[in-house]
């Protein structure tokens, strides 16, 4: 039974007044005029008859009375003569939805949810079915709809905390199928979380069923403090030639009080180098800096870590160092060409750290399989390499980019039909102020970076003469374009002629510049737009991303990628190892397939084939879910049944009552109110009969007054 | 009391009248008639012996004495010098002194104790007229308020200053008294009528200075039967009638104690007063008037015969 109005409960104070009544013994005001008070006042006064509760009856229906109207204005109600009603209509269809984010993990949140869910499985009957998701960030369907509530029970007893966040969509939506889809009429939704804020984003189309009863329960703790480490910051710099890095990491306490002498520990390859000691205000984040180390090898698995607190997973934070690489980047010209027809396209390629190029030239007219294998990105400037057309398609199609510049001697022919986007043709001349760039494609990678306003303008380039290109359709059947085209213009002249086409071949790309990249045919070398165009080019053929120090736990990576990204040969159809933090190895053989990240800590990645070469990377938890601050029920209620502030959290199941219903559950306080009116008469009559002579003794004059 | 009245007028031979109906007569002298005529009459004898026709005794001749009244037939046949002495039916002085203190004016039936004592006082005094005694009163509380001395004539000035005495002021025993003492300067009868609300020293205290002279002290102590059985049913605040302190009282919780000490009182009061040579009676209002003279006359007599 709840109340909804337990204010009036102070009125119980009233029962002071009929237990003064029977306290002071009836005094009356009646004087009566006596001689002389001498006797009376030698009679021994006797405080302990004067305290003596008289008329017990009397008063305990005062009392009760009083009990009873104060009762009735409290306005009582019943939590579950619904689901009595519900038993008593039919089975209900019972969706347990228990929530294993890692925040469940706070002290002894997770047994406390399971004890609640095993409490939820006992209050149904034979005939319910009930229904077990676990969610975290994803939902997972432990037990569907069953009638052997021993199952369900089992499956909370062996329901593991997860390292995901908390988010309420998943689960919801994994609910409201299996809603949508059962037969039976009463539907209700236990939810079990300490309901983060961080979890909810309102979604209009998640809605429950109509008649859907949505129970939460709310697993918290009073005031929780909670310190982590929220962030990892490795900064690099190079002293006396060798890379070192100084790691910031920010700690935030996420409590009411303020937390000093925190030791926050700096940890590499497992071996504690620096602790610190820092102090955090409620509420506030802090950073700490550690002295700069000497990256000794690939890889360097780093640590930063707090002491323990109620929630132990978020007070460490992984995050793995390498020392930087550059590009390999191999441009071939053809025989016998002039010394500047390479230099600005070098000297672009000179500058940079994230990456740096490392630029080789070769000339000739045709390339190697090793010297392919060396190098992330060819780039063939004004040179067709007629005679290895296949090595560069098979080259491209493992990854590699390769980046056709074309200009006078550059004489592909037909040959080009196996490598690039469109075929070569004459050379057209653009007399007077030439042409410029006036059709580009900002959705692409390479010309995304200038698509907003003042970063960056193609067009400043005067074009005096470039090649045409006949663009060329995917063929019917090519596996490859029949999900998406294959073959793509990025940039056209100003004249309708392609600037820049892409090809896709497997997991590389060929782009094919109809112009040249020195200042020739064009002017283009010499804006100030020419370095970033060529760093996002080659950048783009290289498939090059920043290195990540860490991942966050539900990520998926690529082995494959990661591989080739650092540098490690990954031959076709080897396949890959992956293993977790928690020592299980994942075989993939063939082409390795994404792995979601689900573990805090290390993981590794071997290419079957070398043995020798690992890559590591650090997962970690979603600081996010480190945020303990709680969601209003009401809130997810209503945005549940589709009517805000229709639902509340207390009584939840309220939401979805007909007023008939609801004034059944009410309408109790008009029983008491009656009751407790009838007793007050009864006592009336009762207290007027027993008027008269009562026993009772003296009372001090000072209670009289 | 019913009861009380029962018994009372059950006692055989005595035509008593309820003081209830007294108290309808207005005049006093009516009243102190109705009273005390057919009542028993000349049992009032003088403390003094001297000139009288009734003998009482012989006794030896002392060197002074009157030779007059030497008994010469007795001389005659024991050749011994006897005094003849007789019985003397002199005049004596009756003062009534009554309390009019607030206290005496409570009532808990048709008649008040103040009224009782006026009553009282007014036979008393009209009975001594009748025996040709002198008569005087005072009446008194913390002071004397009025004071008529004693003389064959002042009847109608006694019953006159009785029937406008009013309780007034609160009620002291000791100042008054020792005031009367210096003004009582031949010996008589004195009849005080109290309450007597007092310590029983105190009240032995402050009388002794009237005896002093040789007086002779009939005290009547007045109380109402609710006094006495403090039988009041309901809870209420009893009010002293002197002092105006109120005090909340259940009356059925303390009559016990209350009838106790009021006996104890009365006991002490009596033992007290008898250890003294003064005559005690308890005087209930409710008990007929003549009942409470003939009890006091029947105690006279019995001192007379002793003495």
């Amino acid at each position: 039974m709840a109340f909804l109005a337990p204010l009036f409960f102070a009125a119980l104070a009233a029962f002071a007044i009929p237990i003064a009544i029977h306290l002071t013994q009836r005094e009356r005001k009646q004087i009566v005029e006596f001689p002389s008070l001498m006797f009376l006042e030698k009679i021994p006064y006797q405080s302990v008859r004067r305290r003596r509760i008289r008329d017990w009856p009397l008063l305990a229906m005062r009392l009760a009375a009083i009990l009873l109207v104060v009762l009735a204005f409290s306005r009582p109600f019943f939590d579950r003569p619904l689901s009595a009603l519900a038993s008593a209509a039919g089975p209900r269809e019972v969706v347990i939805l228990l929530d294993r984010s890692y925040s469940m993990g706070f002290g002894d949140r997770w047994t406390r949810a399971q004890a609640a869910a095993r409490q939820a499985v006992q209050g149904l009957s034979q005939s319910d079915h009930a229904t077990l998701i676990l969610f975290g960030t994803s939902a997972q369907l432990e037990v569907r709809a069953t009638a052997d509530l021993s199952r369900v029970t089992a499956a909370v007893d062996a329901a593991k905390l997860s390292a995901e966040a908390t988010r309420y969509a998943p689960g919801l939506k994994l609910a409201q199928r299996v809603l949508a889809d059962s037969t039976l009429q009463n539907r209700e939704v236990v939810m079990i979380s300490d309901f983060q804020r961080n979890g909810w984003v309102r979604d209009e189309s998640l809605r429950l069923p109509e008649g859907t009863i949505f129970r939460p329960i709310t697993i918290t703790d009073a005031q929780p403090a909670n310190l982590t480490v929220s962030s990892v910051l490795p900064q690099r710099s190079m002293f006396s030639g060798q890379e070192r890095v100084t790691v910031a990491a920010g700690v935030i306490n996420r409590g009411p009080a303020a937390v000093s002498s925190v030791q926050v520990h700096l940890e590499l390859d497992g071996r504690r180098v620096e602790t610190r000691t820092i102090s955090v205000k409620p509420g506030e984040p802090a950073s700490v800096t550690f002295q700069p180390f000497t990256l000794a090898h690939a890889f360097t698995r780093g640590a930063v870590r707090i002491g323990d607190d109620a929630l132990k997973q978020d007070n460490v934070f992984h995050f793995v160092v390498s020392p930087a690489q550059r590009l390999p980047v191999l441009i071939l010209e053809p025989p016998r060409a002039s010394r500047e027809a390479s230099l600005y396209l070098q000297k672009a390629l000179s500058i940079g750290t994230a990456p740096a190029f490392q630029v080789s030239v070769r000339q000739g007219e045709s390339i190697s399989s090793a010297d392919l294998g060396r190098h992330r990105v060819v780039i063939l400037n004004d040179a067709a390499a007629l005679g290895s057309g296949e090595i560069l398609r098979q080259f491209v199609s493992q990854g590699g980019g390769l980046f056709v510049v074309l200009g006078e001697r550059a004489n592909w022919g037909t040959d080009s039909n196996d490598l690039l986007p469109g075929v070569p043709a004459s050379v057209v001349d653009r007399p007077g102020r030439g042409g410029s760039l006036a059709e580009l494609d900002y959705s692409h990678p390479i010309l995304e970076i200038f698509k907003a306003p003042r970063s960056g303008n193609l067009s400043t380039g005067r074009f005096f003469r470039y090649r045409a290109v006949t663009m060329k359709a995917d063929p019917p059947g090519d596996k490859e374009g029949a999900q998406a085209p294959t073959r793509r213009v990025i940039a056209r002249f100003d004249d309708g002629a392609v600037a820049m086409a892409e090809r896709r071949i497997g997991s590389g790309h060929v782009v094919l510049w109809t112009s040249t990249l020195d200042n020739y045919w064009n002017d283009l070398a010499l804006k100030s737009i020419y370095l970033p165009f060529v760093h996002e080019v080659v950048r783009h053929l290289a498939t090059y991303e920043e290195p990540a120090n860490w991942f966050t736990i539900g990520q998926v990576i690529d082995p494959a990628h990661l591989l080739r990204s650092s540098g490690v040969g990954l031959q076709s159809g080897t396949g890959a190892m992956v293993l977790t933090p928690g020592g299980q190895r994942m075989e993939q053989s063939g082409t390795p397939t994404p792995v979601q990240l689900e573990q805090p800590g290390y993981y590794e990645v071997r290419g079957r084939s070398n043995q020798s070469t690992t890559v590591s990377i650090a997962a970690n938890l979603d600081t996010a879910e480190s945020d303990l601050t709680m969601l209003d029920t009401q809130e997810l209620s209503a945005a549940l049944a589709g009517r805000p502030g229709s639902v509340n959290p207390a009584a939840s199941d309220a939401a979805t009552l007909t007023p008939e219903d609801q004034e059944r559950r009410q309408n109790f306080w008009w029983y008491l109110l009656i009751a407790g009116l009838a007793l007050l008469g009864l006592e009336t009559a009762i207290s007027n009969r027993m008027k008269g002579p009562v026993e009772g003794t003296r009372i001090t004059p000072v209670a009289t007054q | 009391m019913p009861s009380t009245q029962t018994e009372t007028h059950s006692l055989p031979g005595a035509r008593f009248v309820d003081p209830n109906v007294l108290a309808r007569i207005g005049n006093l002298e009516l009243l102190a008639k109705t009273v005390v005529d057919g009542f028993i009459n000349g049992l009032h004898r003088s403390p003094y012996f001297g000139a009288s026709v009734d003998f009482a005794e012989h006794r030896g001749y002392m060197p002074g004495d009157d030779i007059r009244r030497v008994d010469w037939k007795l001389y005659a046949r024991t050749d011994r010098y006897y005094l003849k002495e007789y019985e003397a039916d002199t005049n004596t002085n009756l003062s009534v002194i009554l309390d009019i203190s607030r206290s005496m004016d409570f009532a808990s039936r048709g008649i008040s104790k103040l009224d009782y004592g006026k009553y009282l006082c007014a036979c008393l005094a009209y009975f001594a007229q009748k025996q040709r005694d002198r008569i005087g009163c005072v009446t008194f509380d913390s002071d004397i308020v009025t004071h008529i001395p004693p003389s064959a004539k002042h009847l109608d000035r006694v019953l006159h200053t009785l029937d406008r005495a009013k309780p007034e002021r609160q009620g002291n025993l000791t100042a008054p008294m020792k005031k009367m003492a210096e003004h009582f300067g031949r010996r008589g009868i004195l009849v005080i009528v109290s309450d007597f609300y007092e310590n029983p020293e105190t009240v032995l205290e402050a009388i002794k200075p009237l005896r002093y002279r040789g007086n002779d002290l009939i005290v009547f102590h007045v109380l109402d039967p609710s006094e006495i059985d403090f039988n009041f049913p309901d809870a209420a605040s009893f009010q002293d009638l002197e002092t105006g302190e109120q005090i909340p009282v259940v009356p059925t919780a303390l009559a016990e104690q209350y009838r106790t000490l009021v006996q104890e009182h009365i006991t002490a009061l009596s033992s007290r007063f008898s250890a003294n040579r003064v005559d005690y009676s308890l005087a209930n209002t409710s008990t007929p008037l003549d009942y409470a003279l003939f009890k006091y006359l029947s105690a006279r007599q019995r001192l007379s015969r002793v003495r």
